[in-house]
């Protein structure tokens, strides 16, 4: 594997912190449908996904990749099926779980500074009527130091670069300090710098014993970065370790006949001497 | 000079009708800019039109069918078919292939249609000409009285209330409303509350500036106010005065500009001058804002593009717009 050793095995066996859910799960779906207009997107989806691992969710446009993070945060309706964190009902752990979704989702021409996106990431924490303290600033000034944006912390969020942008999301869920980490395309067009700083925040993350399930459409580097891979389409094509489950058979299986991306598939393999 | 012997009467306060006018037209802006410039940033700006103009129709069925032509009475109907306008809206949309702003173009032109249909019915019936309904159509400041200023200060008040205590959530909604859900915030009841709002608002201001125009007092001052402010607190308090500003200058004018020759009714309309004054606060702020106006803008350019000594390839300043 051509792809950096200390990644092949977690630093240290991934135990929950101290104060943690005690689950065996992070994320346990159960035969999830999810329809759009009586069209699935999600076709009885079953999955698990352990604590303190971190996971690529990958598959084409369509897959409905963000529609199951979304699913299991329970802001998309479920025909049928059930989602557990760490063993309990979203309701019991909200706390516990921070979603960053597509940076396209929102207008960045919005009022707000750096530092009052990243204190969002606090609300959770406080109620509604409740303002942020000295406590929640000292957080979110510290999520965007760990993201490397703390000297942006006055500025107008369209004032940043898309890379920068994209850091402010991840300083806002670092500052939830959750224990299940959903993302959504965390990385998606974003310079090579952020990228990088992304996925060393992810790992010191999964690295602390927590979980992270992202999005990523970037089969080049998916098995560098992430220790398992869930392959979508609509159903789940196969999860798993990423080594055994990313196969040239399993990616022909998701990406069907879409020929550029079976090219795309190939390469990848034969980077990695499959 | 009679309108010279207006505006004197009019600065000095001294008619107690006028203070009353002039106290309801600025609570009104007030509100209607501040939850207005909300509503535009949360994408909501041509709700409160629909819901406006879709409260004609009530206004008519109310003072038809129940024969009482007192102010509250008329304003419920137009509050009933404003929200069966909205209402219809989110049916509309429900539907496969229909977009919001189809849907919107749609139930606003509809409802518009039957109320001025109905408003003509009511010009039949004996008494129907003096119901006063042209002043709901374009606005008429010059008749609110104490009632009216009262229930738009309850209004006003209860909203800007909300608005205070709820401040922190509804930053937080109108930024990034699905990251609002993640965290467990009832995020459908939070845009129910902006939209009844809105709503409320607008049918508390027809009397004022009109079913036609009162969506200019809830979208023009929070766009002025965009142009002064990054800080959203910032905006929505800009956007309060400006809506104030507006909407007094506005009736101010109605009031003391000389009626054209040979009009039957004396005074101008005050919807379309509170537009118009709006406007005037939206122009000048997008020229002459600081930072953010044209003419900041063009010196920055301008100084951007000057040749620098000694750093011939110097970058300008990585900015996303």
């Amino acid at each position: 594997m051509p792809h950096d050793p200390s990644l092949a095995q977690p630093v240290r066996p991934p135990t929950p912190r101290a104060g943690a859910p005690a689950a065996r799960a992070a994320l346990e779906v159960h035969d999830l449908t999810v329809a759009y207009r009586r069209t699935p997107v999600l076709l009885d989806v079953d999955l698990e996904i352990p604590c303190g691992s971190m996971t690529a969710i990958v598959g084409p446009n369509g897959a409905g990749k963000s529609t199951l993070l979304k699913a299991a945060l329970g802001l998309v309706p479920a025909a049928t099926g059930a989602v557990r964190l760490f063993g309990k009902t979203l309701r019991a752990v909200r706390r516990s779980v921070a979603y960053v979704p597509q940076r396209e989702s929102v207008d960045w021409e919005f009022p707000v500074s750096v530092l009052e996106v990243a204190l969002m990431g606090r609300y959770g924490h406080l109620g509604w009527l409740r303002r942020p303290g000295a406590r929640d600033r000292a957080i979110a000034m510290e999520a965007l130091e760990t993201m490397g944006i703390a000297d942006l912390a006055g500025r107008q969020i369209g004032e940043l670069s898309g890379g920068q942008q994209q850091r402010t999301f991840l300083a806002r869920a670092l500052a939830q300090q959750a224990e299940l980490y959903l993302m959504d395309e965390p990385s998606a067009g974003v310079d090579a710098a952020t990228e990088r700083a992304i996925v060393d925040v992810l790992r010191r993350l999964r690295d602390q014993g927590r979980t992270v399930v992202a999005v990523h459409h970037d089969l080049s580097t998916v098995m560098a970065w992430f220790d398992r891979v869930v392959l979508l389409n609509v159903r789940v094509v196969a999860a798993g370790p990423a080594a055994a489950t990313l196969t040239a058979e399993t990616l022909a299986k998701t990406y069907g006949g879409r020929l550029t991306l079976l090219e795309e598939a190939a390469a990848v393999m034969r980077r990695a001497g499959a | 000079m009679s309108w010279a012997a207006d505006l004197i009467r009019l600065a000095t306060l001294e008619d107690a009708n006028t203070r009353i006018v002039l106290l309801g037209c600025g609570i009104l802006g007030a509100a209607a800019g501040s939850v207005g410039s909300l509503a535009v940033l949360r994408g909501r700006a041509l709700v409160g039109d629909a819901v406006a103009h879709a409260a004609l129709p009530g206004v008519c069925l109310a003072w038809l069918v129940l024969g009482d032509r007192s102010l509250p009475v008329l304003l419920l109907g137009a509050l009933g078919s404003g929200l069966l306008g909205v209402a219809t809206i989110a049916a509309i949309r429900a539907q496969p292939r229909i977009r919001e702003d189809a849907a919107i173009a749609l139930v606003l032109s509809t409802f518009f249609g039957a109320g001025i249909v109905l408003s003509r019915m009511v010009q039949n019936v004996p008494g129907g000409h003096r119901a006063g309904l042209d002043g709901l159509i374009l606005g008429s400041a010059a008749s609110l009285v104490r009632q009216d200023v009262f229930a738009i200060g309850v209004v006003a008040a209860a909203a800007l209330g909300a608005v205070l205590l709820f401040f922190k959530e509804l930053r937080l909604l109108c930024f990034d409303r699905s990251f609002a859900a993640s965290l467990g915030r009832p995020v459908g009841a939070f845009d129910l509350a902006l939209l009844a709002a809105v709503c409320l608002i607008a049918i508390a201001g027809l009397p004022a500036v009109g079913v036609v125009l009162v969506v200019a007092l809830l979208v023009i001052p929070g766009a002025a106010a965009r142009f002064w402010s990054d800080r959203l607190a910032a905006v929505v308090i800009l956007a309060g005065l400006f809506g104030a500003a507006a909407a007094l200058a506005g009736t101010a004018l109605s009031a003391v500009l000389p009626a054209p020759a040979g009009a039957r009714v004396r005074g101008w309309p005050t919807g379309p001058l509170i537009a118009l004054a709006a406007a005037g606060l939206f122009a000048g702020s997008l020229v002459a804002a600081p930072r953010r106006g044209l003419i900041a803008r063009l010196l920055g350019a301008r100084r951007l593009a000057a040749p620098q000594q000694g750093a011939p390839d110097a970058l300008p300043e990585e900015r996303s717009r």
